[in-house]
């Protein structure tokens, strides 16, 4: 199929991109990596009336890295963070994820505040903005706001992102020395979207974590931190039982929703057992 | 696929059900609707759009009230024809009961899509129809007065 007629625009700036926000309001899309939004123009699915390419704003296609925070652009590629030193070294989890997204078509051209505006339920980006804490940079004619990645995700492909702005840098903040992090998911093909995945990132001591963050995607409307499973986790030993507990626990913390393919029951079922690996895997 | 679920209204069944056949309260309350027009008794017409994510579509639906049983049950079934996008079909059981000093609505969804929205949306229909559901329900509960123990919906 062919998408239905829309105009096309290159912003030269972002200021140009606020001019176009204002004339075209939410007749607008901004076209990054366009990885999901070609297609949804070709089957159809939305007709916006102005396309504003953004791929020439050089100055949010960079990684940066300052005392302690690893900037990186909205328009940085996967396949650039997957090559990146400055992710591998500081940013580890990110690292992990990094490799699940998509297949590297893909990832030559999808860019990381795309895949976190676009908010999939079940990608990976998203999930790791979670488990990170990190901050979102939002830029628009009013000037820069930024918000903690626990406050962006609302609902559905639903995000605190307001109609006239747009994102312009995730910030990460630098792993520390007894960062532990860890990332699984379950995909019915290498490259599928998640049918149930975790991010895991915290503090490391001895056998003991003294901070945690657990982040489930897949299995509901946006991904989920389970506040309640870490909760349980940190400041405990990790045995056997602890685990056993965080996985009944965790039954009890997600609501988590089914799909055509894999039930709830199934869904659940993946989280558990990636929360048991996960944490068998820290102890090693 | 189903869906189901329960709220607990502060108001008298009678009142609960009056809104629920009213025209102008179903309106405000089913997502992205902008027009709905009574053709005929427990018949009607909507233009819906439907905005979740990638998908920017324009539905239009015929609803249908049968078995209708005031003022305890109705069932409702939807057909929407969206054009390239595909189409869907729904079918809502509602039930009011009695309570103390309340009223129960529950609720049962089945529901089926079709075309290219199936084809690229079958991994997340259930979170939209619950999405959806979830906005009608929070808009509906607006119009009765808060429950003394927070209003709080069940699923």
């Amino acid at each position: 199929m062919k998408p239905y007629d829309f105009s096309y625009t290159r912003a030269t700036s972002l200021s140009h991109l606020y001019d176009l926000f204002d004339e075209y309001g939410d007749g607008l899309k901004i076209l990054a990596g366009g990885q999901s939004l070609i297609t949804t123009l070709n089957m159809r699915l939305s007709s916006p009336e102005m396309l504003v390419d953004i791929n020439d704003l050089s100055e949010i296609s960079s990684i940066s890295l300052t005392d302690n925070i690893v900037s990186v652009g909205a328009l940085v590629r996967h396949a650039e963070i997957q090559e990146s030193n400055d992710i591998k070294q500081h940013v580890p989890l990110l690292k992990l994820a990094i490799e699940h997204v998509a297949h590297a078509a893909i990832r030559n051209r999808g860019t990381h505040g795309g895949s976190i505006a676009f908010a999939d339920p079940a990608a990976e980006i998203p999930a790791c903005v979670l488990a990170l804490n990190a901050t979102l940079v939002l830029a628009s004619r009013e000037g820069e706001r930024r918000i903690a990645g626990s406050d962006f995700f609302k609902d559905l492909y639903d995000t605190e992102l307001r109609e006239n702005e747009i994102i312009v840098a995730i910030e990460y903040p630098i792993a520390k020395k007894n960062t532990v992090s860890a990332f699984r998911e379950f995909t019915r093909r290498k490259g599928d979207f998640a049918t149930a995945g975790l991010a895991l990132n915290g503090e490391l001591d001895g056998k003991v974590l003294q901070s945690l963050s657990l982040v489930f995607f897949g299995v509901a409307n946006t991904p989920v931190l389970a506040r309640q499973v870490a909760d349980l986790i940190v400041g405990e030993p990790i045995t056997p039982s602890l685990i056993e507990k965080a996985q009944n626990e965790l039954a009890n913390e997600i609501e988590v929703i089914g799909d055509l393919y894999s039930s709830e029951e199934m869904k659940l079922h993946l989280s558990k057992h990636f929360l048991k690996q996960a944490l068998e895997e820290l102890q090693v | 696929m189903n869906l189901d679920g329960d709220y607990l209204l502060a108001a008298t069944r009678q009142e609960v059900w009056d809104k629920l056949n009213d025209t102008e309260v179903l309106k405000e309350c089913i997502p992205g609707c902008e027009m709905l027009d009574e053709i005929s008794a427990n018949s009607y017409l909507a233009t819906i759009r439907a905005k979740v994510g990638p998908v920017n579509a324009k539905f239009k639906s015929e609803i249908n009230l049968r078995d209708v049983n005031e003022p305890e049950s109705y069932v409702l079934s939807v057909k929407s024809k969206g054009g390239a996008a595909g189409m869907g079909e729904g079918l809502a059981r509602v039930k009011l009961s009695e309570q103390e000093n309340s009223t129960k609505l529950d609720y049962s969804v089945e529901f089926k899509v079709q075309g290219k929205l199936a084809q690229i949306g079958s991994r997340l229909i259930m979170n939209v129809i619950k999405k959806l559901s979830n906005e009608f329900f929070s808009r509906f509960v607006g119009y009765f007065p808060a429950m003394p123990d927070s209003a709080e919906a069940s699923e």
